[in-house]
């Protein structure tokens, strides 16, 4: 209803992260200090900045890869209603991993030798949902995403670079995660895998899904960024 | 075998350290060997074992009797007899024997074996008892591999001669591990081994020391006795006493007990019997057979394998009774042995 | 902090010493002490009070090195080595609103049997899990006829079923074990692990020393035992690659305690503690 203050999805206070290094006699590096954003429902928001300045950073500390060292990361979620995932345990982030949570890496990680059907069926089948029918499903975002068909069988690990990000994209599509984070999706792409990447971006987007994005190349997403913000 | 054979030399039990006789000279006539010895009996404690060793024997067996099926251990004594002649049997007899008991000793079924023969001369020479070949008549019968056919009575007791007691050694060769398995009931390796022995043959093929539960609690050797006898066991009227020299070992199987063999739901335990097999000396359609071969006499006759009686007191009752088998019988020249040993005849005593 | 409600295995303190022990053993050993050993009374400090729980359907990574203490875990897990203190309290999740039990506290008849059928361990070396005496089809088997199948033909239903489902071929039912690769053993292994439809599978170093192209389909078949049938497990490796693709969540162990334990991403990507930090950079 016009007026109502919208409960955004995210909400990112004073966030800092360090990191002590034992290995170099307990060295502290400090990937990122003191941000704070808001992410509203169903906005695509874009973290720029240079590299290394810490953007990944902060997505993993939203996905709870890392433990955050101070501040708060308020996120509505379905299943718990609003809590800082800074703080919530472990039980619960699996959950929300499992259910509104996603994340897609800059790399491709996967077991050699299994089919990139497979790996992108594979959030569905985690699930305990049918091979075929996931298999099904799988099919279908590949094709959303350009990769042909006779790559289907074939193990991603010998696919290039831009097929390699479809197919990681796809996979992480393939759950209908609530928010999606999604580290550097256009990075050492082709013109045009770039174009299809950014098109499964807003397409997801006019279905609803939060997704907050890290990437270095400003004008490829700033398009269809709603906010963002530059890391320095 | 109803024919006997000549026993060797070195078996003669008079031949003993313990001796206080001269030693005899090497190569005595067999009319010699057979003579009772001049050893005066006294010189020897009843039963060969002293007392005290007697003494623990039964005990243990005390404790063997009230846990069917569970081996105990014992401190098995030197004899004349060498390990894996009958030790074991021997000294549960020697422990158990009083001077007014009957005493049958077979081997294989039969009264007149070398083995049999001995052993009953050396009983016999220590205890003086009476000595007999009919089942019926005898209070104590020590057997190797073999249970008599005629069902036996609650004042009888059978002694069995053991060479493995442990049913466990096939699958599980650490004793250690093997004794924790009894003590726990936990025989799962039995059964795999069962098992085995189905799909690598097509049937249950274990032909003698057939594995069984006794009283649902201990797994038991029932002794290289055929599958035939195993029945025997369960819920006999008799007392069985196993006992292993070697091994050290003896148990029992008290009168009325559940001794079941092992088997599955879709192969089941099976005797050796074939239907049509009949001795063909008596003519017995039900016991347990052995044959030989017995050579052609010539144009007129090959030579065939001849089937009778393992039983060999139990034949000869019933030829004697005039039972014969219903063909008649092929060549009786087979039967004609010479100098047969009759009931008594040769022992000391 | 944990959630309560879906907890299958929960361990509280267990601990494992070989030895007399004495008042500095806590003190002399540990992973600050660099040893497992009191130097005072040689008392080997195996497990020292460790905790974890492990979740319905969940894989629970245990990573260290030789001595961590990480086996020493698996075998009190496994009921076949006795605790020196402890608990390890067992909940159905069947029936999640019993009372748990604790499984140290059991007879050695209901030990025995709760072993037998309620886990399931593989080994990283096929002779520790299996007999090779026995045929393959009689080594798969092994766990129904301890659990009184007395059904020759049901029984080798079940086995080469089993086969089948751990992508052996199943016409091999009756061959012996060492003409089998190793890769194809920790499937029978897995099989075998698998007949009693275990509520908890142990997995103890099961790719360990396995070719390289062999681990990867080990390890996939594992996955699809994780997905399908929503397999509790705790995985032992000192491989974190392996943990990496198997366990969501991981305890780094050394000298017998645990050192650190979280999200399996975090702990190979934000590892704090030294000794964490020190395995996650010598990953090849």
């Amino acid at each position: 209803m016009a007026g109502q203050p919208i409960t955004p999805m995210l909400e990112v206070r004073d966030l800092s992260k360090r990191f002590q290094l034992h290995l170099l006699d307990g060295r502290i590096l400090e990937a990122f200090r003191a941000t704070s954003f808001i992410v509203s429902p169903g906005e695509l928001f874009l973290i720029s900045g240079v590299s290394g300045a810490g953007k990944t950073s902060i997505l993993k500390c939203i996905y709870r890869t890392y433990l955050t060292t101070v501040g708060q990361i308020w996120y509505d979620s379905l299943l718990f209603g609003r809590l800082d995932m800074a703080t919530a345990s472990e039980s619960t982030v699996v959950k929300l991993r499992e259910r509104e949570m996603g994340y897609c890496s800059q790399f491709l990680k996967v077991l050699p030798r299994v089919s990139a059907l497979d790996v992108v069926a594979e959030p569905l089948l985690r699930h305990g949902e049918a091979r075929d029918a996931a298999r099904e499903q799988a099919e279908r975002w590949l094709r959303r995403l350009g990769i042909g068909e006779w790559l289907w069988m074939a193990s991603p690990l010998t696919f290039s670079g831009g097929e390699q990000q479809r197919i990681n994209l796809a996979r992480a599509f393939i759950g209908h995660p609530r928010l999606l984070l999604l580290d550097e999706p256009t990075a050492s792409l082709d013109a045009t895998s770039k174009g299809i990447v950014i098109e499964s971006i807003a397409e997801a987007k006019a279905e609803g899904v939060t997704i907050i994005t890290v990437s270095h190349d400003r004008e490829a997403i700033a398009s269809i960024a709603d906010a963002g913000f530059s890391l320095s | 075998m109803i024919r006997m054979m000549e026993p060797a030399p070195e078996m003669d039990t008079t031949d003993t350290t313990d001796s206080m006789d001269s030693p005899e000279e090497p190569g005595d006539t067999l009319a010699q060997l057979l003579a009772p010895s001049d050893a005066p009996a006294s010189l020897y404690n009843f039963g060969y074992i002293d007392e005290d060793s007697k003494r623990e024997i039964r005990r243990r067996l005390l404790k063997a009797v009230a846990i069917p099926g569970h081996q105990v251990p014992f401190a098995s004594r030197d004899l004349p007899i060498a390990r894996g002649w009958g030790t074991g049997g021997l000294q549960i007899t020697m422990a158990i024997i009083m001077p007014e008991d009957t005493l049958k000793v077979i081997d294989q079924g039969d009264d007149d074996s070398v083995n049999a023969v001995n052993l009953r001369r050396l009983i016999t020479k220590t205890t003086g008892v009476a000595t007999t070949f009919d089942t019926e008549a005898a209070s104590i019968v020590q057997t190797r591999h073999r249970i008599p056919e005629e069902p036996m009575r609650p004042d009888q007791i059978l002694v069995l001669q053991v060479p493995m007691s442990d049913p466990l050694r096939w699958v599980e060769p650490a004793i250690e591990k093997a004794t924790e398995m009894h003590g726990e009931a936990d025989y799962g390796t039995m059964w795999v081994y069962m098992y085995e022995s189905v799909v690598r043959s097509g049937d249950l093929k274990i032909a003698t020391q057939y594995p069984v539960m006794v009283e649902d609690r201990y797994l038991m050797d029932t002794t290289p006795i055929p599958r035939h006898d195993v029945t025997k066991l369960h819920q006999a009227e008799m007392l069985s006493l196993f006992g292993a020299g070697r091994e050290k070992r003896v148990y029992a199987v008290p009168p009325y007990t559940r001794v079941v063999p092992l088997e599955f739901e879709d192969f089941r335990f099976k005797t050796e019997h074939r239907p049509g097999q009949a001795c063909e000396r008596c003519g017995a359609e039900w016991t347990f057979l052995t044959r030989s071969w017995v050579t052609g006499t010539g144009a007129t006759t090959s030579g065939h394998w001849l089937y009778q009686c393992s039983d060999s007191n139990y034949c000869n009752q019933r030829y004697a009774r005039g039972y014969r088998p219903q063909d008649g019988i092929p060549d009786t020249a087979a039967f004609d042995a010479p100098a047969k040993m009759e009931d008594g005849e040769g022992d000391a005593g | 902090m944990r959630d309560e409600a879906t907890w299958v295995l929960r361990g509280t303190g267990l601990s494992k010493y070989y030895g007399p022990g004495c008042v500095y053993c806590a003190a002399l050993t540990g992973p600050d002490r660099g040893t497992s050993q009191c130097p005072l009374c040689n008392t080997v400090t195996a497990c020292a009070n460790v905790n974890f729980s492990v979740d319905r359907g969940e894989t629970l990574g245990i990573v260290g090195e030789s001595g961590s203490g990480k086996s020493t875990l698996i075998q009190l897990i496994h009921l076949s080595v006795p605790a020196s203190a402890g608990s390890l309290e067992f909940r159905d999740p069947e029936s999640p609103e019993t009372t748990p039990i604790n499984l140290l506290h059991l007879s050695r008849a209901a030990n025995r049997a709760f072993r037998n059928q309620r886990l399931g361990i593989v080994y990283q070396r096929p002779e520790l899990g299996l007999n090779l005496q026995f045929t393959v089809g009689a080594n798969v088997a092994e766990k129904l006829l301890l659990a009184n199948w007395r059904h020759v033909g049901h029984i080798r239903e079940r086995a080469t079923q089993l086969m089948v489902e751990t992508e052996l071929p199943p016409e091999r039912i009756d061959d012996d074990p060492l003409t089998f690769s190793g890769g194809m053993l920790q499937r029978v292994q897995i099989a075998k692990a698998l007949s009693s439809n275990p509520v908890v599978l142990l997995l103890d170093e099961v790719t360990s020393g396995l070719d390289l192209s062999v681990q990867a389909s080990v390890l996939d078949l594992i996955k699809q035992l994780q997905w399908e049938l929503g397999m509790t497990m705790l995985a032992v490796s000192h491989d974190l690659g392996v943990i990496k693709h198997l366990a969501r969540r991981t305890m780094v162990m050394k000298n017998g305690h645990v050192v650190e334990s979280g999200l399996t991403d975090q702990i190979l990507e934000d590892p704090q503690h030294p000794y964490t930090q020190l395995l996650v950079s010598s990953a090849l």
